[in-house]
């Protein structure tokens, strides 16, 4: 058999199991065509209507701020490229904590916010318009200044030029973050649950309350595949996008002022969140006092009896890293000897519930005493091989192939070839890859939340969670803090040091 | 002298084996202090450790572990829950040695023993009453109080029971009720502490909760709760063994000890509920409102809370 189709098949496979234990146990086919009724038929709009405005407003957000980018390369540039991370590491349960404390603000309750489709909106924008800033600019660079100039010659408007020749070049990398941005929101789940509430139900809250709530987990089950199915369909549409063979070429020119604003605007709030996750991990709102008390204290022993905050930072290390290391070397080997077939396959599981993959996962242990270390591992393993295939892609399979034709000649194993070859030109690859994956597993709040671990197994994210739910919002906010710091280091240090 | 050294190795024996035993006991996520405040406690009593797990959902847990149960003994569970859990056969019945302590048989949820009480409460309105134009004092005034109230996911256990007192008050005109109470909804959280933590820190001024809850405060706080004036609800949490193949002994110890007074004591000054032994309550609890009409609700409706629950879920998206 054939290297790719063995990985592929492992891959599957793996999918398979925990689907297959929990369908065989709890799902009736004909829940299938019970489910689609206009309840179900409900969700899927308002799962269609968050994606999409979601989507849209993001695009409309980011515009300015990747026009600055591509234009400038100043302070202001840097932020503006620094907010990548936000989507990729900044916890969801800050982001829900942070704007349930902000749209409780004065002035800002009045308007109502909190609640409401506009709230899980503005979360979600801000998650994910940093996705279509690095895009369109990463776009815009690509553009051939020649064809520029060539329109300026013919006296083409700014306007022109954009609409004309800029826009159609880029369509396939907005397009590429469109249905990025389009499957983050629609599987959206803490946002929805805390700032928006039942009434904002997605298909994938409604999985997670059902599978605590009712316990019907057939509905369950045949929910998830039609979340599946959408999702599915969606990726392969944007698989079929292809972008143009474009290099970056620098770019300079004058930019308007309402650009330069806005831009500034636009860091003002991406970094102000970030900024007040931490103002509040030190000033007590409600008793308006400063103190860098909850900082000592979720670090002490007799807080940690109750909450394990250490204990929970330390599981969510390890598991990230070891998961994270797996991830990159399973993907690595697919990315070699992937096919098409490949990457219909890697991305039609994003369109898995994860909630749902949570509690495949808990009956596994149930039925079988898979210890929960493994099927975390392996629940974070598949969710995430999606996202480094995505990350590495375009490095390995561009590779150029003239090097390794080279080094064949001279007689290198595969192992040889890849140590003293491949290795010290993807270093800077495998390495960013390899944090990126650490960070969304050490932020990720829907598998674990929905496992419901508690002290056997405390996670980050659930312990932080535990801790606002029992109204500790300093300490809840502190940990968030530490939280956003050692993701942070882990993305700013490399960054910092001017990677490529 | 060969018998003593017999004796001295099976006492021996038997105590770490004994020891070794370890329960596991599922509690609403609002109750997972019992770790830290009776954890120790059981084990010096009864040489048996306990492990509490908070789980949002038991009945749901119950259905996902009945090929194999993993936990023990399940706290938490309402009338309705024993008697859907009864009818799957997930439960296995056990009289606790200690059950004559149990005061009144009011308390009894299961007359063949499938769950025993443990504490039982009054739903309330929590209102901060710095926040509002003027105190309500029945479900009528609630509903003309625009976006005031935090309401409940009808699938959690507080959300559930406030859903069934609606039931008892309006009958078979509850879900009317809910059509007109729909607009002082500020919102519907997905459980009792996460409601809370909305509550305390203003996010609304008024909360579906408990009457004890007011005990959390001092009495001179402006957090005060109030039984509207169309009938009190009265709702008894049970505990139960989880039918398993092999019930440990441990089981059924934990059981016998949720009768006795340091676990009462807890449910009365941890959990904010009232105990269902004899145990001296402090005056404090003169400040907890009671109501003189209590609403129950029929048999029938019992049984179809699953159909309601969707029901008012439905209303609710709306």
């Amino acid at each position: 058999m054939r290297k790719s189709k063995s990985l592929n098949v492992v891959y599957m496979i793996l999918w398979l199991i925990p689907l297959y234990i929990f369908g065989r146990d709890f799902f009736h086919l004909e829940d299938l065509v019970v489910v689609l009724d206009r309840e179900t038929l409900d969700l899927v709009l308002e799962s269609f209507k968050q994606g999409i405005l979601t989507s849209v407003i993001a695009f409309l957000v980011a515009i300015l701020p990747a026009i600055y980018l591509t234009y400038k390369k100043d302070k202001l540039s840097a932020l503006i490229e620094s907010t990548i991370f936000i989507p990729f590491f900044f916890p969801v349960i800050s982001t829900m904590i942070t704007f349930s404390l902000v749209f409780n603000l004065p002035y800002i309750k009045e308007l109502g916010i909190l609640y409401s489709l506009k709230a899980i909106l503005v979360a979600n924008v801000f998650y994910n318009a940093p996705i279509f800033v690095k895009y369109i600019s990463m776009g815009m660079k690509s553009v051939p200044n020649e064809v520029l100039e060539a329109g300026r010659v013919c006296g083409a408007t700014k306007y022109k030029i954009f609409t004309k020749i800029i826009l159609p070049l880029i369509l396939p990398q907005i397009f590429r973050a469109f249905f990025m941005v389009f499957v983050y929101s629609f599987t959206s789940f803490g946002i929805v649950l805390s700032l928006g509430g039942l009434k904002y139900s997605t298909l994938e809250v409604e999985i997670v309350n059902s599978l605590m709530g009712s316990g019907d987990f057939s509905r369950v089950f045949a929910l998830g595949i039609i979340q599946f199915i959408i999702l599915t369909l969606v990726n392969i549409i944007g698989e079929k996008i292809e972008g143009y063979e474009l290099k970056e070429e620098k770019k300079s020119g004058k930019l308007s002022k309402v650009t330069i604003i806005y831009s500034l605007l636009f860091i003002v709030f991406e970094l102000g969140i970030v900024g007040v996750n931490l103002v509040f991990s030190f000033y007590n709102y409600y008793e308006k006092k400063f103190s860098l008390d909850a900082f000592f204290r979720i670090l002490t022993p007799t807080f940690n009896k109750k909450y394990p905050v250490i204990q929970s930072i330390i599981n969510s290390s390890l598991i990230s890293m070891s998961t994270a290391f797996i991830v990159i070397i399973f993907t690595y080997l697919l990315l070699k000897n992937s096919k098409k077939t490949t990457t219909y396959i890697i991305f039609s599981t994003f369109g898995i519930s994860s909630g749902f993959l949570a509690i495949t996962l808990v009956y596994t242990n149930i039925v079988y005493d898979v210890p929960y270390i493994i099927l975390l591992i392996g629940g974070f393993f598949l969710t995430t091989v999606p996202i480094a295939y995505s990350f590495m892609y375009q490095y390995i399979k561009k590779f150029p192939k003239e090097i390794l034709e080279a080094s064949d000649i001279d007689g290198t194993t595969k192992f040889q070839r890849f140590v003293y070859v491949e290795f010290p030109m993807l270093k800077e690859v495998f390495i960013n890859t390899y944090l990126q994956i650490f960070a969304v597993i050490y932020a990720e709040f829907t598998i674990i939340y929905t496992m419901q671990l508690g002290r056997s197994f405390p996670l980050s994210s659930v312990v932080n969670y535990s801790l606002y739910t029992n109204k500790l919002f300093l300490e809840s906010a502190a940990m968030s803090s530490l939280n956003i710091m050692i993701i942070a280091v882990l993305f700013l240090v490399p960054y910092l040091k001017g990677r490529k | 002298m060969k018998r003593m050294v017999l004796l001295v190795v099976m006492l021996v024996m038997g105590i770490t084996s004994f020891s070794k035993e370890k329960i596991l006991v599922y509690v609403p996520s609002s109750m997972t202090f019992l770790q830290e405040e009776l954890g120790e406690d059981f084990k010096n009593k009864t040489g048996v450790e306990v492990e509490f797990i908070g789980i949002k959902g038991i009945p749901a847990r119950l259905k996902l572990e009945s090929r194999r149960p993993k936990a023990d003994v399940v706290l938490g569970l309402s009338k309705v829950n024993v008697l859907e859990a009864k009818k799957n056969k997930w439960l296995k019945s056990y009289k606790p040695k200690t059950s004559d302590r149990i005061v009144s048989k009011n308390y009894i949820i299961d007359e063949e023993w499938y769950a025993t009480p443990f504490d039982y409460g009054s739903l309330a309105i929590n209102i901060n009453k710095d926040t509002v134009e003027k105190m309500p004092t029945s479900f009528e005034d609630i509903k003309k109080m625009k976006g005031k109230l935090i309401t409940l996911d009808p699938n959690s256990f507080t959300g559930q029971e406030f859903m069934m007192w609606t039931i008892a008050i309006y009958g078979e005109n509850w879900l009317d009720f809910w059509k007109e109470l729909k607009p002082a909804i500020k919102t519907v959280a997905p459980g009792w502490s996460e409601g809370w933590a909305k509550f305390t820190t203003n996010e609304a001024p008024m909360m579906v909760g408990y009457a004890t809850s007011d005990l959390y405060f001092d009495e001179k706080s402006s957090y005060k709760s109030i039984i509207p004036s169309e009938g009190g609800y009265i709702y008894t949490q049970g505990a139960a063994i989880v039918n398993k193949k092999e019930i440990k002994e441990g089981a059924k110890l934990f059981m016998d000890y949720i009768l006795e007074d340091r676990f009462q004591l807890a449910m009365v000054e941890k959990n904010y509920m009232l105990p269902v032994t004899n145990i001296k309550l402090g005056i404090e609890y003169n400040r907890v409102p009671t109501s003189k009409k209590i609403v129950k609700v029929d048999k029938n409706d019992l049984e179809k809370v699953e159909e309601y629950k969707k029901e008012l879920i439905r209303l609710l998206k709306k």
